[in-house]
């Protein structure tokens, strides 16, 4: 009763965070601004997600496989922002923060 | 023994996680136990690239603050994207980079960016400056010292390099 209790905040929170990715990801108006929604809310929001999960293996057998997925992600997730990043800078997308005039890369 | 498993803590972590993922049976203690001592020697350059970590209490202390770190910014962030977008801030940052071994520079860049609210995006050719962009900045000193304070100098204490 109590782990359902808990697992279900878990989701409910989880979402939350992953809703309020994707509103940015739509709201917030050029594109480095808008790289902020997604990859960081994912944080918080897959990782409520995959607490959920293993809480919810723990009836029948604590799994841990999902902590491996919020490992990769944490590994990975700054990789694809630089990598936007990079060629909004390259291509000199509008950007209501100044863009840096002559950044060497 | 040092030269069949000259890293022990990766040749442990890598069979831990292969049966983590995989469940334990025979066959897979035997697969995680090949994974340990293959993978390590087959890139055995890189890893001697790689620097030690001088007190592994500190770098748990060090995960634990990016993770609470994470769950705050989080917080901030979704109040800045559910607000008013106007009044967002937005701005380009360049972070001062002292720590000069490759991985630590990784690894900070890693934290700020996973950290919510700031994403390099750039690092110069001579590696002393990062470029960052933060969504609502409002006080670039401020940022920089706490960057600097929070997540490169625990790197420093840490690393050996």
């Amino acid at each position: 009763m109590l782990l359902e209790i808990l697992i279900s905040a878990l989701l409910l929170v989880g979402s939350f965070f992953l809703l309020v990715g994707s509103i940015g990801l739509g709201r917030l108006p050029d594109c480095f601004m808008r790289l902020h929604g997604p990859t960081k809310s994912t944080t918080l929001g897959v990782g409520g997600m995959l607490l959920a999960a293993v809480l919810s293996s723990i009836p029948d057998g604590l799994s841990l496989r999902e902590m491996l997925i919020a490992l990769f992600l944490f590994i990975t997730a700054p990789v694809s922002a630089y990598l936007i990043g990079q060629a909004g800078l390259r291509r000199r997308l509008p950007s209501r923060a100044p863009l840096p005039e002559d950044f060497p890369d | 023994m040092r030269k069949l498993c000259p890293f022990p803590t990766l040749s442990m972590a890598l069979a831990g996680t292969w049966l983590v993922l995989a469940g334990i049976s025979p066959l897979h203690l035997a697969v995680a136990l090949l994974a340990a001592l293959a993978i390590p020697l087959s890139i055995a350059p890189l890893l001697a690239m790689l620097p030690g970590v001088r007190s592994l209490p500190a770098a748990m202390r060090l995960v634990a603050r990016v993770l609470w770190d994470i769950l705050i910014a989080n917080i901030i962030v979704a109040r800045l994207v559910l607000g008013p977008v106007s009044r967002l801030r937005p701005a380009f940052v360049n972070v001062p980079v002292t720590v000069t071994h490759p991985s630590a520079i990784s690894l900070f860049m890693s934290m700020i960016s996973i950290t919510p609210g700031s994403i390099p995006l750039a690092l110069s050719p001579d590696a002393r400056t990062m470029l960052v962009h933060v969504l609502d900045l409002e006080d670039e000193e401020a940022f920089i010292a706490k960057v600097k304070e929070r997540y490169e100098r625990p790197l420093r204490e840490i690393l050996e390099c």
